[in-house]
């Protein structure tokens, strides 16, 4: 019974049917998607996925809009994910590149979302990066469209294109595509580093150019003067001037003589996200002394009296430490090179969380006995 | 018509004779070849002496319309200019638009365009180019590069703006024409506006991400703008502080209780810092400010009715006794001044007064008094920022 019924939706949803058949069909599909078992049911119909897909574009706005509110949806679950990629029929993937690149399209932001749920599962996430590489856009294309503030006629912001691009940072084939040397796709993205109109696109920016900095290869280059992320990292975490005129000379441009009403980064997350950047960025010791050319240990010192997040407090101290150190008491050129012990790594995992908990650091002693051990 | 005509020349030519057999026309032609011909040698052999020869042949190639180059002088308008006949037939045959396409046309008002740019002729090149935009012809591409060659003679000119408008232009006709981005983005860095630099190399990066002069070009935008952005914070910054410091000058003086006149008369209650200019010349510069110690140092006149003379303190902490400096002024040590020929002005015989509020009297002075103190007198009026 449930399947006639089924098979009639089908046939319902044709895009050349009526206009308030389809109307309806597709409302009806929407609605399935808002239940679990509704979902799963049009997840195991790839006729039924391919005919939601066909009306993406349907003349008749709700129609096309409830058709994208399906297959969000859809996406969302990764079950759900699969199917779509599935597809024989149509490639989902390049249907809604299409409608993001649309400058007209009315719900390119749903298409973003789409594409950020399908981009998601780990597994899935390589597949989709594949097809929009072998694609006419590409990430660089993609990257272009998300850096032109109102591409979109139609009142669609893009912001989750960003976390869509977010996505792909996690894999190494995405970071090294985004960090070609020959490309321009990175630096289109530092920008939107301190954006303030969408908190979602800052933080899926901040997350990709975080993940961005565990790529040691690229560290030079990324805190060479064609990228200059340092100052940016810096710049969310940096408060109004309090420094007079002979240390503000000594830092970078960006963040000297400061306004008055300059605000920091108000969510700790993302807050988080720079710090952790910046310790990776930390790993090798020419990272740590371009670090200290740049005097960013004043900026360090004023947030430190600033923050109130225990993480971020931890996260700053350690940065701190590195940094303060010669490079004879470091002793070590590269740290991602160390191995810590087992028995070591935990009891530092520990004495994190003791300080997450309370408060308290010692954290030195326990740095002195690791160095100790390791000689 | 043509029949009359026969009719006379085979009277007044031929005798009227009408009637030829085949050998009788063969024999007048050959009649008339051979008088032709001796009519020929008859001329006699002269040279073609119109000729170019091997001397002037470039010369007359020069002068000559096909083959010189069409140039007017500059600021010459059709209507003035010498023109050699055969270069305005020329010229007519080129751009009329009755012999040609609009197509033709603009391609030949693009080639005069050209020759003029080649020439350093950037004006009549932008007038021909001009003229070959309003062709309006079918054909994207030539517009395309009317717009952008017309943006090169603008950029030479100097009309970096125009420039940009005719890159916009080329770029909107052909979406790939990296060279009018290229050219836009040296105009906008000739501007120095440098969020135009950006918009073009993103623009231009997206055709050719490779492309190494254009990155270079973003890069020296965006140091650039951080230089400004900077600066500009550098100068608040400095503004805000000298404010807050004048502002605190003021407060103390009122605070302290001294009152202020005013040369000029004023009907608001705040004094500002141009109050407290001193006015008298030697005192310029000297205006009154807080020394390392926190106090005041006023700039104090001091005024000999007897002989209309005056002396000028530079700097007099409030804290400082009014004899004191009156012992260096006139102490033993001190030579008398050049208008005390008598040398009556002697550290105790001097009496020191301040005119009062009013100008109506004279009030003395305590001279170990500080003067602090003589400034805090109720019928003290402090005048151009300099206590007399």
């Amino acid at each position: 019974m449930l399947m006639d019924t089924v098979n009639e939706l089908v046939q319902l949803l044709a895009a050349d049917g009526r206009i308030d058949v389809k109307s309806a069909a597709c409302m009806t599909a929407a609605q399935l998607t808002g239940t679990p078992e509704g979902l799963s049911l049009l997840t195991s119909r790839a006729d039924i996925l391919t005919a939601i897909l066909h009306l993406i574009r349907d003349s008749e706005i709700y129609t096309s809009k409830d058709a994208m509110r399906a297959l969000i949806n859809i996406s969302a679950e990764e079950s759900g994910a699969e199917g779509l990629l599935a597809l024989k029929d149509v490639d989902i993937t390049a249907e809604m590149v299409k409608c993001i690149e649309d400058t007209e399209y009315p719900h390119a932001d749903f298409a973003c979302g789409i594409l950020a749920n399908l981009s998601k599962p780990k597994h899935l996430c390589q597949r989709v990066f594949d097809r929009i590489t072998d694609g006419p856009t590409k990430l660089e294309g993609l990257v272009y469209i998300l850096s032109q503030i109102d591409y979109n006629k139609k009142g669609a912001k893009l912001h989750l294109l960003a976390s869509f691009i977010s996505n792909f940072s996690q894999l190494a084939a995405g970071r090294r595509q985004m960090m070609d040397k020959d490309g321009f796709v990175l630096q289109r993205l530092l920008s939107f580093m301190d954006y303030k109109e969408s908190k979602g696109r800052r933080m899926s920016i901040i997350a990709t150019v975080h993940n961005c900095c565990f790529e040691k290869k690229y560290h030079p280059w990324l805190m060479g003067e064609d990228v200059d992320l340092v100052p940016r990292l810096l710049l969310p975490l940096a408060g109004p001037d309090t420094f007079n005129e002979e240390e503000n000379d000594s830092l970078p441009f960006d963040l000297q003589y400061l306004p008055d009403d300059k605000e920091r980064e108000p969510d700790p997350e993302i807050r988080k996200l720079l710090l952790e950047a910046l310790m990776q960025l930390c790993i090798t010791r020419a990272g740590r002394e371009v670090m200290r050319k740049q005097n960013i240990y004043l900026i360090l010192r004023e947030h430190h009296k600033w923050e109130e997040d225990r993480h971020c407090i931890m996260l700053n101290e350690d940065l701190v430490n590195l940094l303060i150190r010669t490079e004879d008491e470091i002793g070590v050129e590269d740290l991602s090179s160390v191995e810590v012990p087992p028995d070591m790594a935990r009891k530092f995992v520990e004495h994190d969380m003791e300080f997450l908990m309370t408060g308290s650091s010692d954290l030195n002693s326990l740095t002195e006995a690791m160095v100790e051990e390791l000689k | 018509m043509a029949e009359e005509w026969k009719d006379k020349v085979i009277q007044e030519k031929l005798g009227g004779k009408k009637d030829w057999t085949d050998e009788e026309r063969a024999e007048l032609c050959r009649q008339l070849d051979e008088e032709l011909e001796s009519h020929i040698d008859a001329m006699g052999k002269t040279r073609y002496k119109g000729g170019w020869t091997e001397e002037n042949w470039k010369e007359q190639m020069a002068e000559h319309p096909l083959f010189a180059p069409y140039i007017q002088e500059e600021g010459a308008t059709q209507a003035e200019a010498p023109i050699n006949p055969l270069s305005e037939g020329l010229a007519q045959l080129k751009f009329d638009p009755d012999h040609n396409t609009p197509e033709e046309v603009a391609q030949n008002y693009k080639e005069e365009g050209v020759l003029q740019f080649k020439y350093k002729k950037y004006r009549l090149a932008v007038a021909n180019f001009s003229e070959g935009l309003k062709q309006k012809c079918s054909d994207y591409d030539l517009n395309a590069q009317l717009h952008n060659n017309r943006a090169a003679a603008h950029c030479h000119l100097g009309n970096y703006r125009s420039a940009i408008k005719d890159c916009e232009k080329a770029v909107e006709l052909k979406t790939d024409y990296l060279k009018a981005v290229v050219r836009a983005v040296d105009c906008a860095t000739k501007l120095n506006s440098w969020d135009e630099v950006f918009h073009w190399c993103d623009r231009g990066l997206r055709l050719d991400p490779t492309n190494q002069k254009l990155k270079t070009d973003r890069l020296t935008a965006l140091k650039e703008k951080k230089l400004l952005e900077r600066n500009a914070r550098k100068m608040a910054r400095d503004e805000n502080k000298k404010a807050t410091e004048e502002q605190n000058l003021i407060n103390a003086i009122k605070n302290s209780g001294v009152q202020l006149g005013s040369t000029v008369l004023k009907g608001s209650s705040s004094i500002s810092l141009s109050d407290l200019e001193p006015c008298h010349p030697a005192a310029q510069g000297s205006r009154v400010h807080f020394n390392e110690s926190g106090e005041l140092v006023w700039p104090v006149m001091l005024l000999y009715p007897e002989h209309h003379e005056t002396d000028i303190i530079q700097e007099f902490p409030e804290s400082d006794h009014i004899i004191d400096h009156l012992e260096v002024i006139f102490g033993k040590e001190a030579a008398p001044a050049p208008w005390d020929t008598e040398h009556k002005y002697q550290v105790n015989n001097l009496h020191v007064f301040f005119e009062d509020k009013e100008k109506t009297k004279l009030c003395k002075v305590d001279p170990n008094q500080t003067l602090q103190q003589v400034l805090r007198d109720p019928r003290y009026h402090v005048l151009g920022g300099t206590p007399g």
